[in-house]
């Protein structure tokens, strides 16, 4: 919505500057977005001074000009400027690009913007503009020349005492958040500043008197849903011609284009009161008894607005039309019908102004993908009881150019009464949802300020307000609350901690857990990233490069994607990983990255029907080389299996979950050799390993092998364990032994350590592998291992003989488990 | 044996210990004079035969002589290792300014810091962390918080739509409606962290994809004024003892009344610069009294319980903090911008 400013100061009695005015309504929840200066208002309209002067076309009197701004000199190409202009050390008036001056080339009130460009083969980066241009008089065959001695470069408007009969202007820019719908016109905003600084307004227009005018149409509403009043007014004798010049000029200000009297009033009302209204040319109308109905599927219309060469619209039953005897005549609310539009020769009128139901026209204007000035006011609210009042004041206005016009027939449709409401509030409820101490006087005084009427008690401290049917935004105590609070001043509310004690709400035991597996990660030296849940099938299906593909339908999958790189929602944290590890490999060789977040899997249900399984997991993706190389370490090797499996080992430490195991297994998407299954007993909490070398070359990463945990962080967390039981320090000294022996390469590590720990029952502190052998002398398929283990009697210090019995059981224990020989 | 041969082999002793230039040397001299089997010894062990009216004479003047012995041998002893010390420790020095020994080093995405210090504030203002669904029902998006179907407050945000009745939620508010019937009917204080998504052109300002942190508090004594005491501590908290908060009258349907907070520039400190564009302001989050609406859908009696919330953007505030001009750096995940924040 754009008011002007000039306008406002007319209506409301104010010394406020603009800026300040601006202030106050933004403070009060009318944001002024922005305050744009026309002509000399704007900034850009500075004060130039000529410095050099070159005549580039004598006969035409084009001049080449080197302008002071201040900050530096420019050129400006200008022709015909008036003597005084060429004059070195001239002070001028110059429009830099950007600034919006009056079009004086115009015939009706036009304005535009200065853009840099080239004149007569030379750039010019402004123009030098007139009284006219600059809006401050009427001269336009020369360029103002300011008499001043104010800097190059000042803005010209800082130079000169503001007058009454400028057509120069400031427009307020205000943002029509869905709750001030009634803010929609000039009237509108005026009368929101003038209860909000308390100042006196004077709104009252001129308007025909329509009460002598026969009520002989008989406008009708099929659906009351979709229309609440629609109100017709005919007229003959009408002198279609030019609007006058006040009114161009505030249509232009407030948006608008001037076309002719006829549809200038119309729309001026629009801006004035917020009354959108349509004139037909009456002879072009099979019936003056227009209908409002729910159109007809496949029912054809050409609006005003298109061209010759397009198509008709097609019409849904969706969509609302006003008919005259079943010919669409307007799509209701958001624009008329091209063959009843008005002309040079219209003559006869029928002026209709409605109220309808704003959904129904949002929805209308999307479909259609059509948004006119009219649809965007209807489709947020507007006053039910301006239809007729509206035309009165159309009507008014038109006299102005048309003097003759005569008034036939009306006809008013009401199918819904609108009364005004009665709110009961208590000062009680006030304070205590504000943290106030209003009395009830208080309280009304901040209401009447805007029109609401109320009826005090104040021994009960308690009102009863009485709100315009139009105030159809206030509906409750809360309404006046939030009334009473914006006029209060929200800066002048106090500020209190809560009253309220805090209550006991569960602790959030995944987002504590959450947080210390992330700082796990980064402590064994990872960097946390954050990726796009949406993604594209095609890159999250790399993934399963040369494996089973699974179909489309696995992805939850978005009807309105903004591209198709951004579609599908992830099943993986790993395609993502894997492109910031290419993007890294750019400018560095280590790559430690993880992330933690959800996947999004829709074959598994979700927190309420129809919602995708959200499973939160953690993913690491480890490449390149195992560390920087550097001074004290010329010469890193790569990264492998036994570096990430650390950084699980980390990961688990902090999460206190020890007995977990890594089961040599397969995974989609993993090296068949160099995989392994993260089990916790029989619950697996995901994979680990290397990426097939397919997949990684699928994502560009083919220098180095890849290394990959892919983990589900909730499974994990559940073991999570805070209440281990902590161990005292060992008093008496662990006896320290090694074994090695011979078995099947199948026979991994950890069987045999488990076997091991069987055997030594409760004198078991530790084992570790510290040499894995491979020898044809061994046999084929075999490996020998070599272990050091320790062990405790925990009460007393453990006999050598003791701990060789250990070691001994151990031997024939792994024998007769996998054929284990001790290695001679 | 007179004490005279003694003293002259002693003089000789000396001389001799003199000449030692390293602990070898010295251990060797060791060996040859103060030794059990060394030359002393058998001086010492000579006095049977000397007339036994000078034996006492010569036991004293021999023990003497080795007393003698053994101090100089101590001295030089300290002497050599001090030597020797200093030697090794000029051999020793080192360029300090030479590179460390690196470690591996993580670190964390600057939106989790600035997401812990957020919900840390909070958290110690007694508000307890709930997290709720990245897809949403609509119902929850949008239709429970007083938004119905076509209603013009739709227009505030470009949702995705995964169907006509689930969406990608674009503001974490779903979860009041959740955290209200899960932890009512009680009084509820929660923030809500989470990513939202929007269907708005990427750009240096916006993206899709955001978090948001919001908070709810319910109870039969919560006023609009707690809000304020609330998000000025917060700003505070965030921005330094001396910050202040500025109220704007605003417009979200799930909110009434309903505010912008400003906080004064980080930058500028209200003076006016071009990151407030020289208003000394900065729009930190919304925020207002619960809609009744609202308080209904989560199972409360609006006419008995209210509510405030607010909602606020975690990377607007990171890129305030560390004047980072462009949110898409956030996401590229390119660890020469990342691994600053540690």
């Amino acid at each position: 919505m754009q008011i002007p400013v000039s306008w406002l100061k007319q209506k409301v009695n104010t010394d406020l500057s603009t800026a300040q005015i601006a202030e106050i309504l933004t403070v009060a929840g009318i944001e002024v977005e922005e305050v744009q200066g026309v002509g000399v208002y704007h900034r850009d309209v500075v004060v130039g001074e000529v410095i050099e002067v070159v005549a580039i076309d004598k006969e035409q009197h084009v001049h080449l000009l080197t302008v002071n701004i201040g900050k530096r000199n420019i050129p400006i190409v200008t022709k015909n400027p008036g003597e005084q202009a060429l004059t070195l050390g001239a002070h001028v008036a110059l429009a830099l690009p950007g600034a919006v001056v009056i079009d004086a080339s115009n015939e009706t009130f036009a304005l535009r913007e200065v853009k840099a460009g080239k004149l007569y083969s030379h750039h010019s980066h402004g123009v030098l503009v007139s009284e006219k241009e600059c809006g401050i008089g009427e001269c336009n065959d020369k360029v103002y020349t300011p008499a001043t001695t104010a800097a190059a470069g000042t803005p010209l408007c800082d130079l000169l005492e503001p007058k009454a009969d400028w057509q120069a202007d400031e427009i307020l820019v205000i943002a029509i958040l869905a709750n001030i719908a009634r803010c929609q016109s000039f009237q509108g905003v005026a009368r929101e500043f003038a209860a909000i600084t308390g100042s006196a307004c004077e709104l009252e227009e001129s308007a025909v008197d329509l009460a002598s005018v026969p009520t002989s149409l008989t406008p009708s509403i099929e659906d009351d849903a979709l229309c609440r009043r629609f109100s017709c007014v005919e007229l003959t004798d009408v002198n279609v011609a030019p609007s006058p010049a006040w009114m161009q000029r505030l249509l232009v200000l407030g948006g608008m284009e001037p076309i002719n009297n006829v549809v200038d009033a119309s729309n001026y009302v629009m801006l004035e009161m917020g009354q959108p209204s349509h004139a037909y040319d009456a002879t072009k109308l099979a019936s003056k008894d227009l209908t409002v109905r729910f159109a007809h599927d496949g029912e054809t219309f050409k609006a005003l607005i298109q061209e010759e060469e397009d198509e008709p619209y097609t019409l849904k039953s969706s969509q609302p039309v006003i008919v005259s005897k079943n010919e669409v005549v307007s799509i209701a609310g958001v624009v008329g019908g091209a063959s009843s539009a008005i002309n040079d020769e219209t003559h006869d009128i029928l002026l209709e102004a409605a109220n309808f139901d704003f959904i129904t026209i949002r929805k209308t204007q999307s479909d259609m993908k059509l948004m006119t000035d009219a649809g965007t006011r209807f489709s947020r609210g507007v006053n039910p009881l301006l239809t007729l009042s509206g035309l009165a004041r159309v009507i008014a206005l038109l006299q102005e150019t048309s003097p003759q016009l005569k008034l036939i027939a009306q006809g008013d449709a009401t199918p819904v009464a609108f009364e005004e409401r009665q709110i009961e509030l208590h000062a009680q409820e006030v304070n205590a949802s504000l943290g106030v101490h209003f009395t009830i006087a208080q309280i009304s005084k901040l209401l009447n300020q805007i029109g609401i009427t109320t009826a005090t008690d104040s021994e009960d401290e308690r009102l009863v307000a009485t709100v315009d049917a139009w105030r159809e935004d206030i509906t409750g105590a809360h309404d006046l609350i939030e009334e009473v609070a914006r006029l209060y001043g929200y800066d002048n509310l106090p500020e209190t901690m809560p009253l309220q004690p805090i209550p006991f709400h569960p602790k959030n035991a995944f987002y504590e857990w959450r947080e210390t597996a992330r700082d796990a990660m980064v402590l064994w030296g990872m960097q946390e990233v954050m990726s796009y849940s949406l993604s594209s099938a095609k890159e999250e299906l790399k993934v399963f490069a040369g494996e089973t593909a699974v179909p489309d339908t696995a992805f939850v999958q978005m009807t309105n994607p903004l591209s198709d790189e951004r579609s599908v929602l992830r099943r993986s944290l790993i395609p993502s990983l894997c492109q910031h590890a290419k993007l890294n490999f750019r400018h560095m060789k280590q790559i430690q990255l993880f992330e933690i977040g959800p996947v999004f899997l829709p074959e598994h249900p979700g927190e309420a029907e129809g919602l995708p399984c959200e499973q939160e997991r953690l993913t690491a993706l480890l490449t390149g080389e195992a560390f920087k190389p550097n001074l004290h370490n010329a010469h890193p090797g790569p990264v492998d299996f036994y570096d990430i499996s650390d950084a699980l080992a980390m990961l688990m430490r902090h999460l206190h979950i020890k007995d977990y195991a890594l089961e040599n297994n397969v995974a989609v998407g993993f090296h068949p050799g160099q995989c392994a299954h993260v089990m916790h007993g029989t619950k697996c909490y995901g994979y680990m390993g290397a990426l097939h070398p397919r997949v990684a070359e699928s994502y560009g990463l083919d220098k180095f092998q890849t290394y990959v945990i892919d983990l589900d962080l909730r499974a994990i967390c559940e073991d999570a364990e805070r209440d281990f039981v902590a161990t005292s320090p060992l008093k008496y000294p662990s006896v320290e032994l090694d074994i090695s022996i011979v078995l099947d390469e199948s026979i991994s590590a950890h069987w045999v350590l488990t076997m091991m720990q069987k055997a030594a029952r409760e004198w078991w502190v530790d084992g570790s592998v510290f040499d894995v052998y491979h020898s044809e002398t061994l046999g084929e398929n075999k490996k020998a291992l070599a272990i050091r283990f320790s062990l405790n009697a925990k009460s007393r210090t453990l006999k050598m003989e003791e701990a060789n019995k250990v070691r001994e059981d151990m031997v024939s224990l792994l024998g007769e488990e996998f054929g284990a020989v001790l290695r001679s | 044996m007179e004490l005279s041969q003694v003293e002259q082999y002693a003089t000789g002793a000396h001389a001799s210990l003199a000449t030692c230039d390293s602990l070898e040397a010295l251990a060797s001299w060791h060996q040859q004079h103060l030794a059990k089997a060394g030359e002393l010894t058998a001086f010492k062990k000579s006095v049977g035969k000397v007339a036994p009216e000078e034996r006492k004479a010569f036991g004293m003047g021999v023990n003497q002589i080795a007393g003698k012995l053994e101090a100089a041998f101590k001295q030089k002893t300290t002497e050599l290792k001090d030597a020797e010390l200093a030697l090794r420790l000029a051999s020793e020095n080192i360029d300090v300014s030479l590179p460390a020994r690196p470690h591996r080093v993580g670190g964390y995405h600057p939106l989790t810091l600035m997401l812990r210090e957020i919900c840390g504030v909070f958290r110690d203002m007694g508000f307890t962390v709930y997290e709720s669904p990245h897809v949403e029902l609509d119902e929850m998006s949008f239709q429970l918080l007083n938004i119905p179907k076509h209603h013009p407050a739709r227009d505030m945000q470009d949702t995705f739509f995964v169907s006509e009745d689930v969406v990608m939620r674009p503001h974490t508010s779903p979860g009041q409606i959740r955290a209200m019937r899960e932890l009512g009917p009680g009084p509820v204080q929660v923030i809500l962290p989470g990513m939202c998504y929007r269907n708005e052109d990427i750009s240096a300002r916006s993206e899709i994809q955001f978090h948001q942190v919001e908070g709810v508090l319910v109870g039969e004594h919560v006023r609009f004024s707690d809000l304020k005491g609330i998000l000025l501590n917060f700003a505070r908290r965030l921005f330094g003892p001396d910050q202040a908060i500025k109220m704007r009258g605003s417009y979200f349907p799930f909110t009434e009344p309903s505010v912008e907070v400003d906080i004064k520039c980080t930058l500028c400190h209200g003076e006016g610069c071009r990151i407030c564009k020289h208003t000394g302001w900065l729009e930190l989050l919304g925020a207002g009294l619960m809609h009744p609406v609202v308080l209904k859908n989560g199972g409360y009696d609006p006419t008995k319980v209210r509510g405030i919330a607010f909602g606020l953007g975690v990377a607007r505030l990171a890129l305030l903090r560390h004047q980072i001009e462009d949110i898409r750096l956030f996401f590229q995940n390119d660890c020469r911008f990342l691994s600053q924040f540690q």
